[in-house]
């Protein structure tokens, strides 16, 4: 079959090295969603972000409310084995970014939107002062528009922070990695870019602070031709205007 | 033998509906063109110039032998001495005739007025008869355009078909750090910085007559639609909606431009004048359509759609009737090219691996070929050369992007831009 099975097990093993690592640690200061992404992409990155409002403190399951599984290693491990069969996982999601709301089991996104939303921001407010922030990026699977499990985790945060901040305008940037055709890519990049807003309207996020613009494959982040490099640069990136 | 045994097994497994490359081309020369076979007698000129003369002579050698419409028979190979630059003399034609040569080329170069001029003959061998004689004019810095114009004489000549060697294609590189259009030669040489926008450039694409060039850019934010006129240097903006606007493609007649905007929420193809007036939708789909390439006759356009799940081509008439699908092989074709001959409409496809290719259809759906080799790098991008028989494309496997050459029949590769840094979307001009 395609290589992706290889990676999938490299990429367990990196993901238990590293998760180990930051469980000496104690957890992740701070893990910027671009910096700390040790050539991992996606999953990891969306992890360490979700843990940074919490700053110091370790995350438990209870501040992941609304976000999906807890911070514990069975979440990671199922949120990594999703994303391990990125070529496999998504052939009956639906192409709609609308529908790509529809929570799973274990996702618990909010169904209307601002309430739940309040709830949990609630929630996040009682465990920590630290100001949360806006998550960079999100990531897609090859070919695909569809708001992935661990992006529904980061776009809830975003949302989040967004109605916390309600001045705040942003532009979501929609990429695609170097495999496909560059025209294909542009419209694949602007139907990322237009799910991802979309998630965050039903979120409650007003439509009007909201632009987006979709740049393809032509501003990757990652230059190297590996799957790791890849999935980075298939993300929607978010810029505060 | 036991390889051959292999490829006989394979060949029974495999669908029958993907031909090699090969036979087609056997089958497309089968008309019975045979290369002509043809001799360059060095070039005359004075001593000072012999640098230039070797220039020429070598420029003029290389566009014989990729116009596969010659067979070069070098003159120390039959036993003619040839130093002296001199006009070929009867003896000369004898023996050359005898040794199979039909044609001899021969030139000497000069100066008139701060610039070149190159006297340029041929001749037939079996009766001496000069068949070419022209005086070509070139400025100081145009001795390859020169050859170039010698080369292009012989093949109209010989075969009433236009030759390629004085076209040009345009591209993009991030050779100064940002996605700027070049323009090179057809053989790679002269390679020009063309725009200067410092953002992003993307799908440069020649009008048909060579005097315009059409691009998308982010230079004021949004990717819009830019036409430069080439004689006067002008840039006008010929669309800008909200969103993407961009995989532009000429009309034959070079008044209107077929491109996709996602305006309306996806990616939908339009027609637009080419002074930006005159808009008028083709395509009602909520899938992405895009990517649209002319038939030469101007009535029908090739496109990428996805409304059948994945990307595949798909073949409107120009008025946005009459849609049907193309290609049926494999879950990802893309960017379709249509020949100039209006035989063969080329794109790239995605095979097993996951690899784009090089492939092609007959405009008519009734075969389907893969040209470009299969192995761990991407092909795409492919643009057609005015003789319908050559293509150029984006290949990744020197590890950064680089411009090639293939012939249809997958033979000839050629390598165009070799710089580190990344050399994509090519499109070759028609004249």
């Amino acid at each position: 079959m395609f290589k992706g099975a290889s990676h999938f097990k490299t990429y367990m093993g990196s993901m238990a090295v590293l998760f180990v690592s930051l469980a000496l640690v104690g957890c992740a200061k701070k893990i910027s969603p671009v910096a700390g992404s040790e050539g991992i992409a996606g999953k990891e990155q969306s992890s360490a972000s979700a843990s940074s409002p919490q700053g110091g403190s370790r995350p438990s399951g209870s501040t992941q409310e609304g976000v999906g599984p807890g911070m514990g290693s069975d979440g990671r491990s199922q949120d990594m084995a999703a994303s391990g069969e990125s070529g496999s996982r998504d052939p009956s999601a639906p192409s709609s970014g609308n529908q790509g709301i529809t929570s799973r089991d274990q996702s618990a996104a909010p169904r209307d939107g601002m309430a739940s939303l309040e709830d949990s921001s609630k929630s996040v407010q009682g465990m920590s002062e630290s100001e949360p922030k806006l998550a960079e990026n999100v990531y897609f699977d090859f070919d695909k528009w569809t708001i992935r499990g661990d992006a529904r985790d980061m776009l809830t945060e975003n949302a989040r922070w967004l109605v916390a901040n309600s001045e705040v305008k942003i532009q979501i940037e929609g990429h695609g990695d170097e495999r496909g055709t560059n025209e294909y890519n542009l419209a694949l990049g602007e139907r990322r870019a237009r799910s991802t807003k979309r998630y965050l309207i039903n979120l409650g996020v007003s439509p009007s602070r909201i632009s987006f613009i979709s740049y393809g494959e032509e501003k990757n982040v990652c230059g190297e031709k590996n799957e790791e490099c890849f999935q980075k640069n298939r993300r929607a990136h978010f810029v505060v205007k | 033998m036991l390889r051959y045994v292999l490829f006989v097994l394979l060949g029974l497994f495999f669908d029958g509906s993907v031909t090699h490359a090969a036979e087609v081309f056997m089958e497309m020369e089968r008309s019975g063109f045979r290369k002509i076979p043809l001799m360059i007698m060095p070039f005359g000129g004075a001593p000072e110039h012999k640098e230039e003369l070797t220039i020429v002579e070598n420029v003029l050698r290389a566009d014989l032998e990729r116009s596969h419409v010659f067979e070069l028979i070098e003159t120390r190979d039959i036993g003619i001495s040839a130093d002296q630059g001199e006009v070929p003399g009867s003896a000369v034609m004898v023996k050359a005739a005898k040794a199979g040569v039909l044609v001899i080329a021969w030139a000497k170069l000069g100066t008139q007025d701060e610039g070149w001029v190159l006297e340029s003959h041929a001749y037939e061998t079996a009766k001496g008869d000069q068949v070419v004689g022209v005086k070509i004019f070139g400025g100081k810095n145009k001795l390859r355009k020169l050859a170039h114009r010698f080369s292009d004489k012989l093949t109209l000549h010989f075969t009433g078909e236009k030759g390629v060697a004085q076209s040009r294609v345009v591209y993009i590189s991030d050779l100064s750090g940002e996605k700027e259009v070049y323009i090179m030669d057809y053989d790679g040489a002269n390679k020009m910085r063309f725009t200067r926008d410092r953002s992003i450039a993307i799908s440069p694409r020649w009008s048909y007559d060579a005097t315009k060039i059409v691009y998308t850019s982010y230079r004021k934010g949004n990717p819009n639609l830019y036409v430069i006129d080439l004689k006067t240097g002008e840039r006008k903006e010929i669309a800008s909606f909200p969103g993407l606007n961009f995989s532009p493609s000429w009309s034959p007649l070079g008044d209107q431009l077929a491109f996709a905007t996602t305006k309306d929420g996806n990616a939908e193809i339009y027609l637009i004048n080419a002074d930006g007036t005159g808009l008028k939708r083709l395509t009602f789909n909520p899938s992405d359509d895009l990517s649209p390439s002319w038939s030469p006759s101007g009535k029908q356009i090739a496109f990428t759609s996805d409304r059948g799940g994945g990307p595949q081509i798909y073949i409107m008439d120009a008025d946005g009737s009459n849609v049907h699908r193309l290609t049926f092989d494999g879950n990802y074709n893309t960017s379709p090219a249509w020949s100039p001959k209006g035989d063969w409409i080329a794109y790239a496809c995605r095979n097993e691996e996951r690899r784009l290719k090089i492939c092609a259809d007959r405009s008519d759906g009734s075969q389907s070929i893969a040209i470009t080799e299969s192995g761990h790098w991407d092909d795409e991008s492919p643009s057609w050369a005015l003789n319908g028989r050559e293509l150029i494309f984006t290949s990744s496997r020197f590890g950064k992007n680089q411009i090639l050459s293939i012939h249809l029949d997958g033979t000839r590769l050629r390598r165009l831009t070799s710089n580190p840094a990344n050399n994509t979307s090519p499109s070759w001009s028609l004249r």
